[in-house]
């Protein structure tokens, strides 16, 4: 879980670095590099793979939106058995707390 | 009224199933339209503010220049709340959040959050494709009469009221309180993340790429976005 915010770490999920490489090109708004990867993608992952990777990624960019718009907060479920992983990966600097602490809006 | 053409994916050389075309003509008609807070005129004037206020995206709010002025056809409360939803999202806390909500009404900010949504993921997904972002769809004249938000709504902690108790996805209620709103987003969501509106709620999958491949995305997304949840 620590691979997805620390920008080297792996976890062996098949074709993980050219899905890190699209969604963080795509995310950062590097088209050149993100053309070269769609291409490289291609060959590797195949074509319709590329379009669906960046299909979710797109869809998370509006469900992120969602979830910071309205502060949706972890079912308690959930809240529960991610403590200690919310902790380990760094995710808890996310939290809206943190946040106002952070930012001026 | 939106061109058959719109959303041609196929025009530029990209195989996007046939679900998700839909989907985004659909979304785009359904923001043309008078909704149950908003005017079709409006509803079309939050998307041109949420879509203007993403692509400064890279700039720090006090350096946006440019962005349109809305001519009076959002008060400004609508415009400041679509910018930030759209650009600046994971700055928003509660007191920001409560302030938008007071001034708006609950029930047409979540209208409102449910519009800039759609718009971020369907221009994300055109900017990946390097594509050039659909033109906005023609509103539609005139407003509804009818107003009425959700049954069983309740405080779960979050800035909105949301359906309560739920089954499902614990996200796709976020938008509920509307759920005109929350259709109108989730059935993209639904289309575009499991490979069919249906199998977002079911949690089954059936896309092309692997379900493990498909949360590695949806986290790391989360993760550069700075979305806790």
């Amino acid at each position: 879980m620590a691979s997805v915010t620390a920008a080297h770490t792996t976890v062996g999920i098949s074709f993980e670095d050219e899905l890190r490489g699209l969604s963080d090109a795509a995310i950062h708004g590097e088209w050149a590099r993100l053309k070269g990867l769609r291409e490289q993608a291609a060959l590797t992952l195949g074509a319709q793979q590329v379009t669906d990777t960046l299909v979710v990624a797109a869809a998370f960019n509006g469900i992120t939106r969602v979830a910071d718009a309205t502060g949706i907060p972890l079912d308690p479920h959930t809240a529960a058995i991610t403590q200690q992983m919310r902790e380990q990966t760094g995710i808890k600097r996310f939290s809206y707390l943190e946040k106002s602490a952070r930012y001026d809006l | 009224m939106t061109n058959h053409l719109d959303f041609d994916y196929e025009s530029s050389g990209f195989s996007v199933r046939r679900d998700i075309t839909e989907a985004h003509r659909a979304s785009w008609q359904a923001i043309a339209r008078p909704g149950p807070r908003w005017s079709g005129v409006q509803r079309v004037e939050i998307a041109r503010q949420a879509r203007a206020a993403r692509n400064s995206r890279g700039d720090p709010p006090w350096l946006r220049k440019g962005l349109p002025d809305t001519e009076g056809r959002i008060p400004e409360a609508a415009c400041q709340a679509a910018r930030t939803i759209a650009a600046d999202a994971h700055r928003i806390d509660r007191d920001w959040a409560t302030q938008a909500i007071e001034t708006l009404s609950d029930a047409a900010y979540v209208e409102l959050g449910s519009i800039v949504a759609t718009v971020a993921a369907l221009d994300a997904f055109a900017e990946a494709l390097g594509r050039d972002q659909e033109p906005l769809p023609s509103a539609e004249a005139g407003t509804r009469a009818d107003t009425a938000s959700a049954d069983g709504v309740a405080d779960i902690g979050a800035y909105v009221p949301m359906v309560s108790p739920f089954s499902g996805p614990n996200v796709s209620r976020a938008l509920s309180l509307v759920p005109e709103a929350n259709r109108l987003f989730f059935t993209n969501v639904g289309a575009m993340y499991g490979g069919g509106e249906q199998s977002f709620y079911d949690l089954e999958w059936t896309g092309p790429i692997s379900r493990p491949q498909a949360e590695l995305l949806a986290a790391r997304v989360s993760a550069l976005n700075e979305c806790f949840y």
